[in-house]
Formats: C-alpha cells, structure tokens, sequence
C-alpha cells in the first residue's frame, strides 16, 4: 500500500475547500431556468412565430421593438450566451474554487452583477420607454436579482472562510 | 452532488424537450396565426406604394403606442425604401386607437385633417418623431396645429377639421372594425388576411412574393 503522497500544487490549488456549496447550486439551477426562458424567446426570434405571453399580453410589442435588438444583435441570443456562461462557471465552481488564478466565486458575482444590471436596464426600457412588459423578461429579470443574491451570499461566505485564522480551527 | 447534477440534467431536458414541443405545435399549424377580417374598403383608408403593387400590407396601428412609434421611427423607412418605393408594396394604414391611450383619437384625428390637405404621411411620420412631446399633453391641439404648420399646412383649415370632429365617426368605425376583426395589439401588420408582428413583416413580405411569383 501506498503512502499519502503530497498532491502537486497545482491540484492542491484548485481543490474544493468550501464547504458551502447551497448557493451555487441555486446559482447553477437559475441560471439553467434563465437559459431556458432566453433559449425560448430566440427560437421564437429564428422561426419568427407568435411568443405565448402568459401574463400582460405585451411580449410581441417588446420583442418586435427595437429595443429586442443591442448592437444589432437579438438581446435574446445574447441572454442565451449570457447564462449559458453563468450556468458553465457555477458549475465549475462546485467543481473548484478558481480558474487559471481566478477565484471562480468573484468571477460568478461579476458575470451575476452585469446579469442584474442588464435586467433591471431592460425593466425601465420596457416600462418607461416601449410601454408594454415582456412577461419572459420579467421572469429573466427576477431570475437575474436571484443569481446575484445567490452569487453574492457565496462569495461572502468564502471570503470570510478564507479570512479565518489558518489555526482557528484547532484553539 | 451527482443527485443535483441528475436534477439539473432531468431539467435541461425537459425544458428542451418543452422548447422542441412549443416550436413544432407552432410550425405544425400555420392556422394558430391569428386572422384578421376588415369591413372597410381599403382604398377609403391612406396608403402609400403603387396601386397594383402586388402584395397589400394593412398595418393596424395607434399613434399613441410606443411600439408603433419605435416601428415608425426606426423600422418604416427600411420597407418604405425596399419594398414601397420599389413597387412591391402597398401599405394601408388601419387606424385602431387604443382606449388606455388618452390622446390616441385626437391624434387619429390631427392625422386626418392633415390628409385632408393632402399630408397624411408627412403628418404621420412627423406624429411618431414627437410622439414623447403630445402623448402625455392636457391640451394637444396647440402642438397638432403647430405640427401642421411645420408642414406648411393651412392652420386655419386643420384646426376647423380638427375642432368639428369631422373624422371622429369614421375613427370609431375603424376602432370597432380593428376590434371586431381579431386585432388585439398594435401595430399588427396584415397580409392576406394573416396578421404579423413588426419583426415578421420583411419575412412575411418575401414569403407573399415569392407565392406570387
């Protein structure tokens, strides 16, 4: 039988040190939702059907305004690439604790902070600016304020974990 | 942690397999878009485009609405360019002013004292440019006849129009023939008696082309 050997640094490096993983796996399970609901809204951009509007009855007039479009691009698609990455760095830091030297945890607050700050930008156009609210992207939105909450309850409780005394355990 | 990643597969596919049900229902039924009937002669209502340009659009539209102003500002003079001035299309303008929009009927109406000088385009295209400045207004009058005076417009004219309500009656007729005849928002485009959103329309242009082709 073999001894414990030493694990290269760089595995030690990247080794699950949390012990707190509830709130990335919200943050992973949200954002998977948020792909769905983006992923929804751009198969209804590609095939040019008629979006289901469960509530408010206002999705067609934001999603055939102009304001569907930013840089000409269809927001939804980029809605789609924007959770596809926060789905894709939750997951991976349920895996590990940082990327190539970056915390994975600051990483999920920052892509979770834009999320929120595109989601509340996209509430006032839709209210103060087209006049009509998209029932998906109000579900987008509060998908985005959920993630961040998520996003930041983990990055505080790691950070405060990693301050702790590398002692303190054994007074 | 495998339970969870099990739970966030069995989601992933059920919402793809849901996505997959949704699209297929839909390009499954082309009746599930909306028809849209009309009593109104068209050739009452003002158009731009030839005549006998193949394809007629019928956009059902209020001048109060923001969407219909984001189209009108932004979108419209792309289909002007490609597809009125060039012969294909004809463009019909359906009023259908809705009741949550104060000043949409006095707008209607600015617009028709304005066609009756022969300026319904320039009057409509002027209308949604400055629709921030009239919408929320107690007294839109003032800015209508200054709108028309821009327009080099006899102001004396399109105030009698516009204070005698001669256009009012036929604004409501369209207003219940909009709502009798299945249109539910604005602007909704018509072709052929199909209803299309704004982000459809070029597609559903080409498509009704190249059928007539």
């Amino acid at each position: 039988m073999s001894g414990c050997g030493l694990l290269p640094a760089g595995r030690y490096m990247t080794m699950q040190t949390q012990d707190a993983p509830l709130p990335r796996m919200a943050a992973a399970l949200l954002a998977l939702l948020g792909l769905l609901d983006a992923a929804y809204l751009a198969l209804e951009r590609i095939t040019g059907g008629l979006i289901a509007c469960p509530v408010g009855g206002g999705c067609e007039t934001v999603q055939s305004s102009a304001y569907a479009l930013l840089f000409g691009i269809p927001v939804a698609f980029i809605g789609v690439a924007g959770y596809a990455l926060l789905l894709v760095v939750a997951i991976l830091s349920l895996q590990s604790s940082n990327l190539g030297g970056i915390s994975l945890d600051a990483l999920l607050l920052a892509l979770a902070s834009i999320a929120l700050l595109a989601g509340i930008y996209f509430m006032y156009v839709q209210v103060a600016l087209i006049g009509a609210i998209c029932f998906w992207c109000a579900i987008a939105a509060l998908l985005d304020l959920l993630i961040w909450l998520a996003a930041l309850m983990n990055w505080r409780s790691n950070r405060q974990g990693a301050m702790k005394p590398p002692l303190a355990d054994h007074m | 942690m495998g339970i969870f990643y099990l739970v966030l597969a069995i989601i992933a596919i059920a919402g793809v397999a849901l996505l997959a049900t949704a699209n297929l229902r839909q390009s499954a039924g082309t009746s599930a878009r909306p028809t849209i009937t009309t009593t109104i002669p068209l050739d009452t209502l003002p158009a731009r485009g030839k005549a006998d340009a193949p394809i007629t659009v019928v956009e059902y539209a209020d001048f109060q609405c923001p969407a219909c102003g984001v189209f009108a500002t932004t979108m419209e003079a792309g289909i002007v360019k490609d597809y009125i001035d060039t012969g294909k299309v004809r463009l019909v303008f359906h009023d259908f002013p809705l009741p949550q929009h104060a000043n949409a009927i006095a707008a209607a109406e600015a617009a028709r004292s304005a066609a009756d000088q022969g300026a319904f385009w320039p009057y409509h295209d002027l209308l949604y440019a400055k629709q921030a400045e009239w919408e929320n207004s107690a007294q839109p009058l003032a800015l209508f006849a200054a709108y028309a005076e821009q327009l080099k417009l006899d102001r004396g004219k399109f105030e009698a129009a516009f204070n005698s309500h001669t256009h009012q009656s036929t604004i409501m007729q369209l207003y219940q023939d909009s709502s009798n005849g299945g249109v539910n928002q604005t602007p909704t485009f018509v072709i052929d008696g199909k209803a299309y959103y704004a982000n459809e329309l070029r597609t559903a242009i080409d498509t009704a082309l190249k059928a007539k082709q």
